[in-house]
């Protein structure tokens, strides 16, 4: 999707302290090798501060940087991957009580780790439909400190997992930068991969079932390779990745070339380097290093990391920045960003 | 650097590198240009990200779009033919 009506002006971001890797395998919760392997220093740990509450506090300094009030919020969109609070309620409301009011649409949207991509397509619409609808507030948080849970070790190699909040503020009004695109691909025959193996009823989360994506993707090889579809869905998921990316730099009209520097999940080193490397980009040039310190913060990865970017003065006026990953569905996503200017909290060009 | 390449050669740097990368022990002995690599598990979803990230550097040409399907990616062979034929397009 071509955009260029909608800026961003605010990032709220908040992150609990840091657990190192050292103290997990101290534990045992993770294995030396695996530890190694995975290349993460530490992860933040919320504790016994819950989701909502750290997304309160991203939201607010959001609004704080940008000088809108909350009552000028026309949407809150709240993104999640893990369990908020008790069941039957929503944690959406908790910020409608405590920061925004009544008068906002306010939805909880769960779209695995790429939910704040989808908040934010999901605002861009919303911000159009209406002439005077003015701002969306895009907001992700999880705490994975919970039963049913090993946040060292979620599944395989493939990540840790850390605690964190991000609040994005999208207005029609200019902010400090500007969405050129933002792009959606899905491979919906994959969706078997993040379940396999288990049952759909009665849901894991019910029967106090261990999340495990590992276990799941053995036995979604097992299935794909007796039936003779694998080599055909491991080769579309990394058609479908490009195509993503390509589509959201042509619609941004810009090059690979162009891109000062990518951020993506905080996936482990190798995953993480294989991914950008299908797409002709290098590690070193993404936000890679950041992430390996406080792990993947479920939806939050994104936002967190631009505002590390902006804050440290990594990127400046002009440059592009590229956001992508991929998520469970599977679905991948892609978005240009244009800094057009510091903001009041950024730190000086690097 | 790739227009001058053979599909010998192509085919040997990569069964290097898939040997190096994928496999241990008999397995290495055993890869050849025809293996099946999606049956052997030399191929998954990480390994396959690594291989079109290693083509991309090591004979300086991302893989076409079009390209990217099952039967190029079925064997060595299959990927070494599909290099050349995109390396002399290239020019």
């Amino acid at each position: 999707m071509r955009v260029r009506d909608t800026y961003i002006s605010g990032i709220g971001v908040f992150l609990p302290e840091r657990e190192s890797i050292e103290s997990a395998v101290q534990k045992g919760l993770l294995t030396e090798e695996k530890a190694r392997s995975q290349g993460y220093g530490s992860a933040t740990v919320a504790g016994e501060l819950s989701a909502p509450e750290m997304a309160l506090r991203a939201a607010q300094d959001a609004l704080k940087q940008s000088g809108v009030g909350p009552d000028q919020v026309d949407l809150l969109l709240y993104a999640n991957v893990w369990h908020q609070g008790p069941d039957g309620w929503g944690p959406q409301y908790y910020l409608q009580h405590y920061l925004l009011g009544d008068d906002v649409l306010a939805v909880e949207i769960r779209h695995g780790c790429n939910g704040m991509f989808s908040g934010i397509e999901l605002g861009i619409g919303y911000l159009r439909a209406e002439e005077q609808r003015s701002a969306a507030l895009i907001v992700g948080s999880d705490n994975f400190g919970t039963p049913m849970m090993n946040r060292w070790a979620p599944g395989g190699g493939f990540s840790v997992m850390g605690d964190g909040a991000s609040a994005v503020l999208l207005t029609k009004e200019p902010g400090f930068a500007q969405l050129l695109s933002v792009c959606t691909a899905t491979f919906s025959e994959m969706e078997e991969a993040h379940r396999a193996g288990e049952p759909l009823f009665p849901p894991g989360a019910t029967t106090g079932r261990v999340l495990d994506f590992m276990v799941r993707a053995e036995a979604y090889k097992e299935k794909v390779v007796a039936e003779g579809t694998g080599s055909q869905i491991l080769v579309r998921h990394q058609r479908c990745n490009i195509e993503c990316t390509n589509r959201a730099l042509a619609d941004a009209e810009i090059e690979m070339g162009d891109v000062k520097r990518a951020i993506t999940h905080n996936i482990s080193r190798e995953e993480a380097k294989a991914y950008l490397g299908v797409l002709g980009f290098p590690l070193e040039r993404s936000t890679w290093g950041f992430g390996s310190g406080v792990g993947h913060l479920g939806a939050s990865d994104h936002a967190v990391s631009l505002h590390h970017l902006v804050a440290t003065g990594q990127v400046g006026p002009g440059d592009h920045v590229l956001l992508c990953g991929f998520s469970p569905g599977v679905t991948y996503k892609s978005a240009i960003v244009k800094i057009l200017e510091m903001p009041a909290w950024a730190g000086a060009p690097a | 650097m790739g227009n001058a390449l053979s599909e010998d050669e192509v085919a040997g740097r990569l069964l290097g590198f898939i040997r190096e990368r994928f496999l241990a022990g008999d397995e290495r002995r055993e890869l050849d240009e025809d293996t099946p690599l999606l049956e052997w598990r030399v191929l998954d979803s990480l390994n396959t990200a690594v291989l079109i990230s290693y083509i991309r550097e090591e004979f300086g040409t991302p893989v076409p779009i079009e390209k990217l399907t099952a039967a190029t990616f079925k064997n060595v062979r299959s990927i070494s033919s599909m290099l050349c034929s995109t390396m002399a397009q290239a020019g």
